[in-house]
């Protein structure tokens, strides 16, 4: 019996030992490296891994990196009650990322230290040339691929330097073993940034016009690349005055916005609050591109419900902001001979201003606000009129359906036309009448609404290059022509991703300051008595405030209600903290640092920060 | 869908009248195919009755499939001489489908010994104190293979994102994880040497043991790779631990002529991991060779600072000023600063707050970095192990009663709290914190106080006053009355009459008593951060002390056999 036994062991165990495969388990429901690479459409599946990450739009859910209103509010265009947010005080013990989550520092406006997306795109890039050598492409699909992965790569690197200035480059994917790359110190910035510049400059060549509705190409590139550009030439300017590099970039900024402006496939026709409040941007021939969200799809984010006027905005827009919007004869309001122009309440702005002013702001004082000015620019115009009652589902919650226009031709035109005007002040060509009608121009004529046609809103006059408006408000560093454009900026991207990157590479961080600049601790002119006698009341006296004309600051003590009347100080408000210009960059963590040197070589902290 | 084969074939070999000998051989192969799919349809015409032929909806269904497989050989040899020597000897050939081809399969051998002195002739003399001793020892090596069985693939999955694209949402496949190409098991090495011995005809009994267990080839993250690597590191049989302990157990029971029993059982265990291999990280925060698991870094604190421990101008205010090491601090008089653990922009340290003790004698306080051969004023501040677990059972009968108790402990355990009821200021928002916080902060008519300045440090536990130092750690040592009960039988004369054949009422308390060293916090030593019946991994996210208590039971009963 025994020897049976052990003859059916030894066989069983002879069958299963030849049977090599019986430990060959391969991974069944997912594709690996080695496989995948084999035809275009898994380079698409790949590529559509990229879109939320930057072309982030309202994001989704309750999520805020990147999402305008919610996640770019630090800047001085906004304003909270009590103490204004200090900038960061000291080098944080830890700052990192790993992973390709989206995430952003608020006081930065980008991304973490987190390489993960240029180790993506690295990785993209070399699998589309092994593909191609392998000849799984035609010569057309290799370039636009790697035009699309350089896009991306130029796109991570563009925002890791306005962060952190220096940062290390890659241009292949590092081996983990490879010490001496993985360890290596920040290079100068502007190592990354001629990276960038050939990457945008090969994409600018090769990608697609056409991929696609909504999907990325050759004119969305573009907007981007003018974007890109347009920052790292002024930084060169302002921060470095480095004019060859400045040229380098703007050029390639003018370029890029040449070649969406001469497509002439792009008109502003479509009225500036249609742009964030409507569900479907498709056709708006002013939106490049855009990210829908749909009930069906289960698609919703939460900006609209953050403007319905019910919720509160804890940080809001402020008088330094609503100042700087240009009234519709064209002039700043301190120049304006319109009737009121210099009087600073939401009845007279409203009526005198640029129609983005009444299309940005509610036309009433918002006691939801915390300056009482509240933005509803990202709702449609039947959204806000249910204050105080029940709110249906698009416009309250997370549940919104309004779309983004993540790429818009005004910004094309915006960065390009700053970008010559920049460039005209190194030796370049002049700004001519004929670039001022292809922007801002072209911009102030975009179309009205009817809300704001019956609310009396008109468009605002042309600019003329033989008369620009010299600001007696303006900054003396800053030239006429220059102010208006930064102007124009600001009326456009209220609550978007732009103004602390502005003011960061135009090197006006001082701006945030309220001791530097008043205007950013108050709000609008404002008669209680009038506008918003609800607030008259015992609980508000000794807190509310105003400051008169004369400078006084007026305190309502229950018997002064038909004297409350002046710009409305927002309640315990109390500046921020002094700051340095190490502020314009970020400090690494300490925990990075010292893991360098853990391992003998050095990352080298920025300027100022300890 | 599990399949388990397993054969094994005995021999048993007797030769001559003291040596029997055992062998065995045998294989399992398991192999594990698993499959699943689903699908769904929104929008029944009837919620009561749901049919995908009654719904009106979208369809949606999905599935995936997964397998696996080991297969081990294995064999083993006894040999037993009288009773006296016993020897065993196993080898094991293991094979898994985790890891790639050439490094499925590993060789795993162990060996034990037992030696029954007391058997021997010339030991007889002992008999009468010493009834039975047997000395052990042992070592072997198994696999361990535990893992997912993707780690050295490379995989790229689907993911539906939330972009929409004509109204759908888009599909993509993600970025290649970093892999090892080169994972194999991970191998677990045990030394066990103790012995058994029973004194005074079996009544006291005493059992030792010591033992090393080696954790070699474990598989973790690789060390020392930067974020500018760009992912997490690829994982790989990269990590080695030792751990030492040693356990005793002493029994005794014993029935007294006169109807009284005694019993009593004493454990006391102890253990300690070291790191032995990991890479070629210094930092302490890292596994660094050498770290005992467990260690907490921290700072020595001092004590509080108070008035005039700071210089004033001539309003009477704190002058600040900036630090050697580059911080905006108020000026002390010693020149100590610890700019550096100001971590909130409007955080100065200043009268009430923690003073920490310069152990590197540098005038600053810091973590230097955080390097074994820079740490600045850190040291290690204790432990988070638990150490010296020890229990006593002692039991009595007389006469009809009984009497049962139990302590348990924990000679030596320390944890850095994470929660209101733990750290001084955690959080404001959370609208409360322990009374022996909120009833003994620093006030400048309370300057004695054992916390510090009230200060929101908005979710931190290591902010500011409250840097991981000796001050506030928590002391987790504890002993415990788990249970205690009293019983008392009637006699089973009269209850026969009644046709009981048992009748006892007894007392049982529970976790009645406990001796801690808390200082008043609200919190339970034994209880797990983040434990409850709902969620044993997060719960109340983790913070300490606010998991679910150990209750105190009070029973009253009454045992009846018929």
């Amino acid at each position: 019996m025994k020897k049976y036994i052990l003859l059916l062991v030894s066989l069983t165990a002879l069958t299963l030992a030849g049977c090599s495969d019986f430990l060959d388990r391969p991974q069944k429901s997912a594709m690996d490296d080695t496989n995948y690479w084999t035809n275009e459409n898994n380079l698409r599946f790949f590529a559509n891994g990229y879109y939320i990450n930057y072309f982030t739009g309202y994001y989704s859910g309750w999520s805020v990196p990147y999402v305008p209103l919610r996640g770019y509010y630090f800047s001085d265009d906004f304003t909270s009650a009590g103490t204004q947010s200090h900038f960061e005080t000291a080098a944080p013990s830890s700052r990192y990322g790993t992973t390709e989550t989206p995430s952003m520092l608020t006081q930065y406006s980008g991304p973490n230290w987190n390489f993960a997306w240029v180790r993506k795109s690295n990785l993209f890039l070399d699998r589309i040339n092994t593909m191609n050598e392998n000849g799984y492409l035609s010569e057309e699909m290799h370039k636009h691929w790697s035009a699309v992965a350089r896009f991306f790569r130029g796109y991570e690197y563009s925002r890791l330097v306005n962060v952190f200035g220096d940062v290390p480059y890659y241009d292949f994917v590092v081996d983990d073993t490879d010490m001496e790359e993985l360890y290596k110190d920040r290079q100068d910035r502007s190592i990354a940034m001629n990276g960038v510049y050939d990457d945008f400059v090969y994409v600018l060549d090769n990608m697609r016009l056409n991929d696609g509705t909504n999907f990325l190409n050759r004119y969305i590139a573009a907007g981007f690349i003018s974007r890109f550009m347009l920052f790292e030439g002024t930084w060169q300017k302002y921060h470095n005055n480095n004019q060859e590099l400045a040229k380098k970039y703007l050029n390639l900024a003018v370029r890029a916005g040449d070649f969406v402006i001469n497509s002439g496939q792009f008109v502003f026709d479509t009225d500036f609050r249609s742009l964030f409040g409507s569900e479907n941007l498709a056709g708006m021939k002013e939106v490049l591109m855009y990210r829908h969200y749909s009930v069906a799809e289960a698609v919703l984010h939460h900006v609209a419900s953050y403007s319905n006027l019910n919720e509160s905005q804890a940080t809001a827009p402020n008088l330094a902001l609503a100042k700087s919007f240009i009234c519709n004869d064209g002039n700043p309001y301190a120049l304006s001979p319109i009737e009121n122009a210099n009087v600073l309440d939401l009845g007279n702005m409203v009526l005198t201003r640029d129609p983005r002013f009444e299309a940005t702001f509610h036309n009433e004082p918002m006691i939801s606000s915390a300056t009482l000015l509240y933005a509803c620019k990202f709702i449609d115009r039947e959204g806000v009129t249910y204050y105080g009652r029940t709110v249906p589902p698009k416009y309250g919650s997370n549940t919104n359906t309004n779309g983004y226009p993540v790429m818009r031709y005004a910004e094309v035109v915006l960065n390009w036309i700053e970008a010559k005007a920049e460039l005209a002040t190194m030796g370049g060509a002049a700004v001519t009448q004929a670039d001022l009608d292809a922007s801002i121009n072209a911009i102030r004529n975009r179309p009205l609404d009817q809300t704001a046609i019956d609310r009396g809103v008109q468009k605002t006059a042309p600019m003329s290059i033989s008369n620009i408006p010299d600001d007696p408000e303006r900054d003396p560093d800053v030239i006429p022509l220059l102010w208006e454009i930064r102007r124009e900026r600001r009326m456009e991207f209220v609550y978007e991703h732009t103004r602390l990157l502005d003011i960061k590479r135009w090197k006006k961080i001082d701006y945030m300051s309220g001791a530097k600049n008043p205007d950013i601790l108050r709000g609008l002119w404002i008669n209680f008595q009038e506008e918003l006698p609800t607030w008259l009341i015992p609980s508000k006296e000794g807190v509310l405030q105003v400051e008169l004309t004369d400078g006084t600051i007026l305190t309502y003590d229950g018997s002064n209600g038909d004297h409350m009347v002046g710009y409305y100080i927002p309640q315990a408000i109390a500046d921020r903290n002094a700051f340095t210009d190490r502020v314009y960059l970020a400090p690494l963590g300490n925990a990075q640092i010292d893991a360098y040197k853990d391992k003998g070589y050095v990352l080298t902290q920025n300027p100022g920060w300890n | 869908m599990r399949n388990t084969v397993n054969l094994t074939s005995n021999y048993f070999l007797q030769l001559g009248e003291n040596h029997s000998m055992n062998f065995l051989v045998g294989m399992s192969a398991v192999t594990y195919d698993f499959g699943s799919h689903w699908a769904q349809k929104t929008t029944l015409i009837d919620v009561a009755n749901p049919q995908f032929s009654l719904a009106t909806g979208t369809q949606t269904s999905g599935g995936s499939e997964a397998w696996e497989s080991q297969l081990g050989y294995f064999a083993r040899a006894n040999y037993n001489y009288a009773e006296k020597y016993l020897i065993e000897a196993n080898i094991r050939y293991d094979g898994t489908s985790k890891f790639p081809g050439h490094m499925q399969w590993r060789w795993y051998p162990s060996f034990s010994a037992g030696w029954r002195m007391m058997q021997e002739p010339w030991m007889q003399w002992a008999k009468p104190i010493m009834s039975s001793m047997k000395l052990r020892a042992s070592w072997g090596s198994i696999g361990d293979q535990t893992v997912s069985n993707a780690l050295y693939v490379p995989t790229m999955s689907s993911v539906t994102s939330l972009w929409l694209q004509s109204g759908s949402k888009l599909v993509y496949y993600g970025t290649p994880a970093a892999v090892s190409a080169a994972i194999t098991w991970q191998d677990i090495t045990t030394l066990d040497v103790g012995f058994d011995a029973r004194f005074f005809n079996s009544a006291l009994g005493i059992s030792f043991d010591w033992f090393q267990r080696d954790t070699e080839n474990m598989i973790v993250p690789s060390e020392g790779i930067p974020p500018t690597y760009g992912t997490s590191a690829p994982r790989g049989n990269f990590g080695s631990l030792r751990t030492r302990g040693w356990e005793v157990a002493v029994d005794f029971g014993y029935a007294f002529g006169n109807g009284l029993i005694l019993s009593a059982l004493v454990t006391l265990a102890d253990a300690t991991t070291k790191i032995t291999k990991y890479g070629t990280t210094t930092s302490i925060d890292d596994w660094y060779v050498g770290k005992t698991y467990g260690e907490i870094w921290g700072y020595e604190t001092d004590r509080l600072y108070q008035n005039d421990d700071f210089e004033y101008d001539g309003a009477g205010n704190l002058v600040l000023v900036t630090s050697k090491d580059g911080y905006q601090v108020y000026k002390t008089k010693d020149g100590v600063t610890q700019g550096r653990l100001q971590n909130s922009a409007n955080f100065k340290f200043g009268p009430g707050d923690v003073k920490f003790k310069d152990l590197d004698g540098d005038g600053v306080i810091s973590p230097g970095s955080r390097l074994i051969d820079d740490h600045g004023d850190l040291k290690v501040i204790g432990n988070s192990t638990p150490r010296y677990e020890y229990g006593f059972r002692l039991g009595a009968e007389y006469r009809g009663f009984d009497l049962q108790v139990f302590f348990q402990g924990v000679g030596q355990r320390h944890i850095w709290g994470n929660s209101s009821m733990t750290i001084a200021g955690y959080n404001s928002g959370d609208g409360a914190q322990a009374q022996a916080i909120a009833g003994n902060f620093w006030k400048p008519d309370r300057t004695d106080a054992f916390y510090p300045r009230p200060y929101n440090n908005a979710n931190s536990n290591s902010n500011n006053n409250m840097q991981v130092q000796t001050r506030y750690l928590l002391d987790m040592s504890y002993l415990r009355m788990k249970n205690l009960t009293v019983g008392y039988a009637l006699p089973a004369a009269w209850t026969r009459k009644a046709n009981i054949s048992k009748l006892r009422v007894y007392v049982a308390l529970e976790n009645f008593l406990t001796f801690d060293n808390l200082m008043g916090l609200p919190i339970d030593p034994e209880e797990v951060a983040g434990y409850s019946v709902y969620n044993t991994s997060n719960y109340n996210t983790g913070r300490t002390g606010v998991g679910t208590p150990t209750f105190k039971t009070a029973s009253v009963g009454v045992q009846v056999n018929f």
